[in-house]
């Protein structure tokens, strides 16, 4: 009795322990996540790629610009460029992922993003006061501004009001001690001279960020060997996670705010409509940054770029998911139709027609993002972003 | 009456105290980390100070955060107190402070409930009526040692462990568990490139052998500890299982705690015979107590010690009964949840839900869309998603913000991998909906749809 009693217990330790009585473990599996995670990982750098273009086009553009201030029509190929570099950049947003991601937030987290683009942290009154101030002229001082000062947001200010006000409040020292009324007659030439500066260090700031991408121990390499050698994700489930992290813009960023803010059915929105909390507020571009959002998104899920796209629709059909992995591929889709319907207007444009179009695109949004929230973290296990790295059980 | 005095002799025999106080030590320790974790990971701002909401247990709406500084505090209290639990200093005094701070603690935000921070209250709970500081500690020097005390000491703490286990098992007697293998299948998933599942992860047949065993495991392992021949085999196991649940799992202090408290079912002489602490039989404080059934409650007239007991034995009870309470609700507990807490429901589903809530003003023509983030930390808003009574709870606090508003959501949830359905009913205007005891007729079924089964070697 006692033997057949230990045996059972160590029949339980065994199956408990999963030995194999000795033999060669098979292979490890969990191939498909780490193809899965190192292809999406490729897909933000080759957009990394896009966005440098980009940028690099967008210097010529503003240092013409900067050479001619007065010139409307070089102001309006700078203001062009700035519009397909922030498309290109709105691709990025759903892929804030290792340098891109806050330090407390992201694996590998450097707060790079928002030093290229900080929204919702903007704030235009305080670039009038760098405006006064010029300090802008030294570009390797500027760039220890705070980030409401630099990058592509500052930049969108810049290129785009005609004003001779400022953005900063009547009572504010910019307009009490006479400093902004000093530089009035001056305000195209600063301001291009401004633009040209802010194009010098987004130059740097992305040649930083795929610095941090690359190299032997830059954070591509580490997603690709994650669990099998890299300091940052013991795991190929760690590196799956961050990826997904990123995704979650699309719920909190794009539809809760981007989306819902305008549409006047955010709590933000004291009387509906709102076009006045939409994101780009000088170049009237919201609608495309969403559509921008959407197919960055799809991007990802689809991990499309390679010969063979290896995305998380990829891995769920890999996991006899199919039926999931079409509903996500669906419903963004449909996401991704309701902002192109809604063309490139602009939100004012939107709104005078009727609040239903921001509405609609809301709801398609919140669709897929419901799907995104439960039945693909489930099935993935994955964990929702910043949850506090709490314990569990 | 004489059945009872029977009953009242068994619990008050005395036993070889030597396991309490190692118990004792072990506790202390695991408290002593549990509370150094806080601090280390920063918790104590991201639980108690960051968040502008916290989600109350009901019947304790009281309790309420302190500022900033008094739960670091609290915190440091935690800490000192730990430290003389675990020497045996001031004993008493140091366990009633610890279970009252720490079970404050736990009882600030729903939220934050774990099962094994409630076991971790009921253990130190139990403790309060112990004299352990002077068995194996410093108490003894101030006071006497103890090497005897009543058997119901041991036989408290047994009880309570046992139903973590027992009840622990039962919560996997479902067709997920033992038929579809989920959760485990999901989890094993994605943990096939991790040591040791990446032994077994390509085996079609794991997650279902895993399951079965984790369910047996939890049935039969106190009895196996329980009982002498087996108990060296059963405890290698506990610690390989937990070992593995903590390699796994982001469980926390869990499996030492579990590791810890399977110590009750040993001998009650253990540490002397094993750890050589025989000398404290022979010599020291101690040995004029030996034999005299030395222990809580002697000094105490009849009527006073029945009544402590009878107040104990309350609470052994309520121990088997309010885990059984979820039986009383139709349906899937580990869907709508009503009884699911204190119910030992250990790492039994895997659950994720979308929360959206659609506020209607007066004076106000569009239905405003409010996010849970608008109030929660992510961690408050992914606990609150799968729990019907907290979505309420934050309903009515959205009501209050919007006076006179309806409040109604769009929740829904994926359980165990399952296409995501609506938990709650969208046309149900929450802010005028209770959260009680009584079944919730506002919680939707759970869809009669299986959960997924994913394919290995992937």
């Amino acid at each position: 009795m006692t033997r057949s009693l230990s045996s059972t217990v160590c029949l339980l330790a065994c199956v408990l322990m999963s030995c194999d009585s000795g033999t060669t473990p098979p292979d490890p599996t969990g191939a498909a996540r780490l193809e899965a995670a190192g292809a999406m990982a490729q897909v933000v750098r080759a957009r990394l790629d896009d966005a440098t273009t980009a940028v690099s086009a967008l210097t010529t553009a503003v240092d013409a610009w900067a050479a001619a201030p007065t010139d409307a029509s070089l102001r309006t190929a700078a203001q062009d460029q700035w519009l397909a570099t922030m498309l290109a950049w709105q691709h990025l947003e759903p892929m804030q992922v290792g340098p891109a991601a806050a330090m407390d937030l992201g694996v590998g987290g450097q707060d790079l993003r928002d030093r290229i683009y900080s929204w919702p942290i903007v704030n235009a009154c305080r670039v009038d006061q760098e405006l006064a101030e010029g300090a802008y002229t030294d570009a390797d001082a500027f760039a220890a501004e705070a980030i409401n000062v630099l990058g592509l947001d500052a930049l969108e200010y810049l290129l785009f009001v005609d004003s001779t006000t400022n953005a900063c409040a009547p009572n504010s020292s910019l307009n009490l001690d006479g400093s902004w009324d000093a530089i009035v007659a001056e305000l195209p030439t600063r301001r291009a001279a401004y633009a040209a500066t802010l194009t010098t260090l987004l130059n740097r700031d992305l040649a930083t960020l795929r610095a941090a991408w690359d190299g032997t121990d830059g954070f591509l390499l580490e997603v690709q060997s994650a669990g099998t050698g890299s300091a940052l994700f013991s795991s190929a489930q760690d590196a799956l996670n961050a990826i997904s992290d990123a995704l979650f813009y699309v719920d909190k960023e794009t539809k809760d705010m981007k989306v819902a803010g305008p549409a006047g059915i955010s709590p933000d929105c004291l009387t509906a409509p709102c076009p006045e909390l939409r994101e780009s507020q000088y170049a009237n571009a919201s609608i495309r940054f969403v559509h921008a959002n959407l197919l960055g998104t799809q991007e990802m899920m689809l991990g499309a770029g390679g010969a063979e796209p290896r995305g998380f629709l990829w891995l769920l059909e890999e996991l006899d998911q199919a039926a999931l992995a079409a509903e996500l591929r669906t419903t963004l889709q449909a996401a991704i139709d309701q902002a192109a319907a809604l063309g490139e207007r602009t939100v004012e444009e939107v709104l005078a027609e009727s609040a239903t179009g921001l509405m609609a695109l809301y709801e398609a949004i919140r669709v897929f993002t419901e799907l995104l929230k439960t039945q693909f973290v489930t099935v993935l296990d994955l964990d929702l972003p910043n949850r506090a790295e709490g314990d569990d059980d | 009456m004489l059945r009872w005095r029977t009953i009242e002799e068994k619990l008050e025999r005395p036993v070889d105290a030597s396991s309490l106080g190692v118990f004792r030590v072990l506790f202390g320790v695991v408290a002593l980390i549990g509370a150094l974790r806080f601090f280390a990971n920063g918790w104590i701002d991201r639980f108690f100070v960051q968040p502008t909401y916290f989600f109350q247990y009901w019947g304790f709406e009281w309790v309420q955060p302190l500022s900033e500084p008094a739960m670091y505090a609290a915190f440091g209290v935690l800490v000192i107190s730990a430290l003389l639990i675990t020497v045996g200093l001031f004993y008493r005094f140091a366990i009633a402070i610890y279970f009252v701070v720490f079970t404050y603690v736990e009882l600030i935000d729903v939220t934050n409930y774990l099962n094994h921070y409630y076991l971790v209250s009921l253990l130190a709970f139990w403790m309060c009526f112990m004299p352990l500081g002077r068995v194996h500690g410093m108490d003894a020097r101030l006071r006497g040692a103890l090497t005897r005390l009543p058997r119901w000491m041991l036989g408290s703490l047994q009880l309570q462990v046992a139903c973590v286990y027992v009840f622990a098992a039962l919560a996997k007697v479902s067709g997920d568990w033992l038929l579809a293998a989920q959760p485990l299948d999901l989890w094993l998933s994605a943990r096939a490139d991790a040591f040791p599942v990446s032994w077994i992860a390509g085996i079609d047949w794991a997650p279902i052998a895993m399951s079965w065993a984790g369910f047996l495991f939890d049935l039969t392992i106190v009895f196996w500890l329980s009982w002498r021949r087996t108990r060296a085999v059963a405890y290698a196991v506990l610690l390989a299982f937990h070992w593995m649940t903590h390699l796994l799992f982001d469980i926390g202090m869990f499996p030492l705690i579990m590791s810890v408290a399977a110590t009750v079912f040993f001998d009650a002489s253990w540490p002397r015979r094993w750890l050589a602490l025989r000398r404290s039989r022979g010599h020291g404080h101690g040995h004029g107590h030996e034999g005299q059934g030395h222990g809580h409650g002697q000094g105490l007239p009849r009527w006073a010690r029945l009544a402590v007991g009878g107040a104990l034995a309350t609470v052994a009870l309520a121990q088997v009964v309010v885990p059984l309470r979820s039986h009383l609700y139709e349906g899937d507990v580990l869907w709508h949840e009503q009884g699911m807490r204190w119910s030992w429901r250990v790492l039994c589903r895997e659950k994720a839900g979308s929360v959206s809530y659609r506020v209607r003003t007066p004076g106000r023509a569009t239905e405003m869309r409010v996010p849970p983030s608008r109030y929660l930390t992510a961690h408050q808003e992914r606990q609150m998603a799968g729990q019907p009574d907290l979505i309420v709870q934050l309903a009515h606090h959205i009501a209050e913000e919007f006076p006179g508003s309806e409040v109604r959501v769009d929740a829904v949830v994926s359980l165990n991998g399952r296409p995501p359905a609506r938990l709650v009913d969208p046309e149900v205007d929450l802010a005028q909906t209770q959260a009680g005891l009584s079944a919730a007729s506002w919680i939707l079924p759970r869809p009669e749809t299986q959960p997924p089964r994913l394919a290995r070697n992937r």
